[in-house]
């Protein structure tokens, strides 16, 4: 028997002179070993697919026996329809009373002995020509009192659609963070008013004061921005914010910030709804 | 070691070897649905239009049921029966819904131009949390590509809010006819002016206040500009997967269009209004309905 012979019958191979020695044996062993728990995975793998697939299954079954159809002729009226309403149009009193209010607090706080860094919160005056992508005449379309947040970027990327009874401004906060204020004057009266009622009175009990108009506010989250909703002056208003990482920059996580922006106001029409 | 038994190791790896080759072929073809390979040419899934069980035609010598015909229902232009879950029901384990059965605009026009699904990206095949319903697979995947529409307003997500408690999506994802992007056009549902255009997302504002958000359209071919007033039915963008952070870095989605609707609106005249996103879900089946009895 030559030395090579006498390697693999105990259990080994050597491949002499190309240096390479292997142990048959427990090689095959170890791959059939392998192969098995392989086959065993594969197997699992097989079962877990047709049992997640069979659920799927179940779920789409279900969801086409419960799903509505319309019919051609005759069909039913789909939903609660919703009608709009213009009550009392806008307090333009309440706005030049909110605006006196805010000044006088400017005063005060200018007055004191301390100077405090921090202006109080307020809702200000705020010319059009004093921005440079501001057009006046959207902001003198508008007939509704046009608020924006105050703020050097801001100021500086601030534009204003409006259309009437309804406006929109939007502007750059900070890198990373853009911002939508909007306001309408009419409103939905909801059809579905079992459904609102519910839901309005538990988030109406989470309102607290936002300082700069004396307004009860709202914040909501979403995919797209974080939204803080008051209504002031007859018309409804919403400040939105669309931060770059909504789920960890704290800008979008917290209130602070956005109650901040809400808490100094531009007003950019002081003289609308003159007499 | 005897040669008999070196073979007879070789021999059961080979077995071995065999049998897991044999699972997993077979675990593939399971995964496809039992299919064989589609022949060259052949239409990739989400492309198709997938005809209803209902309407496959029956063979020529079959003859029709004696059994009192059921009234006809309303189908999409590939013949397709449209039906709808009811509003507020999510997948499982996806979100608490919202149940809202408000149509909040009763005549505006449906925000694509084809036939399209409403249904969850997150919870379906080839979403992220897809397996959580077993519904493993990708976006293209043509059971993704089917009726009924399901709500995904309030679907779970990772933000507070009182609206959706333990957070959620306010809004609505719909998956345009295919699954191929930069193809099927959205449309504006009514006359209103664009008034932001950025990163992802173009918005339209009503002279009535209602604002419309379309996300995830290709933003490097959009058919308006911002400041412009656009009328109903105009092309806004085609249906893609864009989503990007202010410096332009990508965020992976699957195509399809997110819709939002804000509303300044009252549960009673009287009471203080709240603007706010709303559940369009009812909204959208109405203005569906109407588009598929051919209203502009």
């Amino acid at each position: 028997m030559t030395g090579q012979r006498r390697n693999l019958a105990a259990g080994g191979a050597q491949l002499g002179a190309k240096g390479m020695t292997m142990n048959a044996v427990p090689f095959l062993r170890r791959a059939a070993a392998l192969a098995g728990a392989a086959a065993i995975f594969a197997a699992g793998a097989i079962t877990h697919a047709q049992e997640d697939d069979a659920a799927a299954e179940r779920l789409r079954a279900g969801a086409k026996e419960r799903a509505l159809t319309i019919p051609r002729e005759n069909p039913p009226e789909i939903g609660a329809p919703a009608r709009e309403i213009v009550e009392g149009g806008v307090n333009w009193t309440e706005m030049r009373t909110q605006l006196a209010i805010s000044a006088r607090r400017d005063i005060s706080a200018d007055q004191t002995v301390t100077r405090a860094v921090a202006r109080p919160p307020g809702m200000r005056a705020a010319s059009a020509d004093r921005f440079k992508s501001v057009r006046a005449v959207e902001v003198n379309r508008a007939q509704v009192p046009v608020l924006a947040p105050e703020g050097d970027r801001i100021a500086a990327t601030l534009k204003i659609y409006a259309q009437g009874d309804s406006y929109s401004a939007t502007a750059e906060v900070a890198d990373g963070v853009a911002m939508r204020m909007s306001g309408a004057k009419r409103k939905l009266v909801l059809g579905d008013a079992k459904a609102a009622r519910a839901k309005f009175s538990a988030m109406r009990r989470e309102q607290r004061t936002l300082q700069s108009v004396n307004a009860p506010y709202l914040i909501t989250r979403s995919d797209s921005a974080t939204d803080l909703s008051f209504a002031k002056f007859g018309a409804g208003y919403v400040l939105s914010l669309m931060c770059d990482e909504p789920d960890t920059d704290a800008r979008c996580t917290g209130d602070d910030f956005i109650v901040g922006l809400a808490s100094n106001l531009m007003l950019l029409n002081p003289e609308a709804g003159g007499e | 070691m005897s040669d008999r038994r070196k073979a007879q190791s070789g021999r059961t790896v080979i077995f071995l070897l065999i049998l897991l080759i044999i699972a997993a072929l077979g675990w593939w073809w399971w995964r496809n649905g039992g299919a064989v390979l589609p022949p060259a040419g052949d239409p990739a899934p989400g492309e198709e239009d997938p005809l209803p069980d209902d309407d496959e035609p029956l063979p020529d010598d079959e003859e029709p049921a004696d059994e009192p015909e059921e009234p006809p229902l309303l189908t999409d232009p590939d013949g397709a029966v449209f039906s709808y879950l009811p509003v507020g029901e999510l997948l499982p384990s996806s979100g608490p819904g919202f149940v809202d059965e408000t149509v909040y605009r009763t005549s505006i026009a449906f925000p694509t131009e084809d036939p399209v699904y409403l249904n969850s990206q997150v919870y379906r095949f080839g979403g992220g949390l897809g397996s959580v319903n077993g519904m493993n697979g990708a976006q293209c995947d043509a059971r993704n590509y089917e009726y009924p529409w399901q709500d995904t307003f309030c679907e779970k997500r990772d933000r507070n809010q009182p609206l959706c408690p333990g957070g959620g999506h306010e809004g609505l994802d719909i998956r345009p006819h295919s699954c191929v992007k930069n193809v099927h056009w959205a449309v504006a549902v009514e006359d209103a002016r664009v008034i932001d255009v950025r990163r992802h997302w173009v918005t339209l504002q009503t002279d009535a206040g209602t604002i419309y958000n379309y996300l995830h359209l290709n933003m490097s071919e959009l058919a308006v500009a911002e400041g412009q007033q656009v009328r109903k039915g105009d092309r806004i963008g085609k249906i893609s997967n864009d989503f990007f952070k202010s410096d332009g870095t990508p965020v992976p989605t699957t195509t399809h269009l997110h819709f939002e609707m804000y509303e300044n609106y009252v549960a009673e005249p009287g009471d203080e209004p709240l603007f706010t996103k709303v559940n369009p879900y009812m909204t959208l089946v109405a203005a569906y309905e109407r588009k598929l009895r051919g209203a502009p």
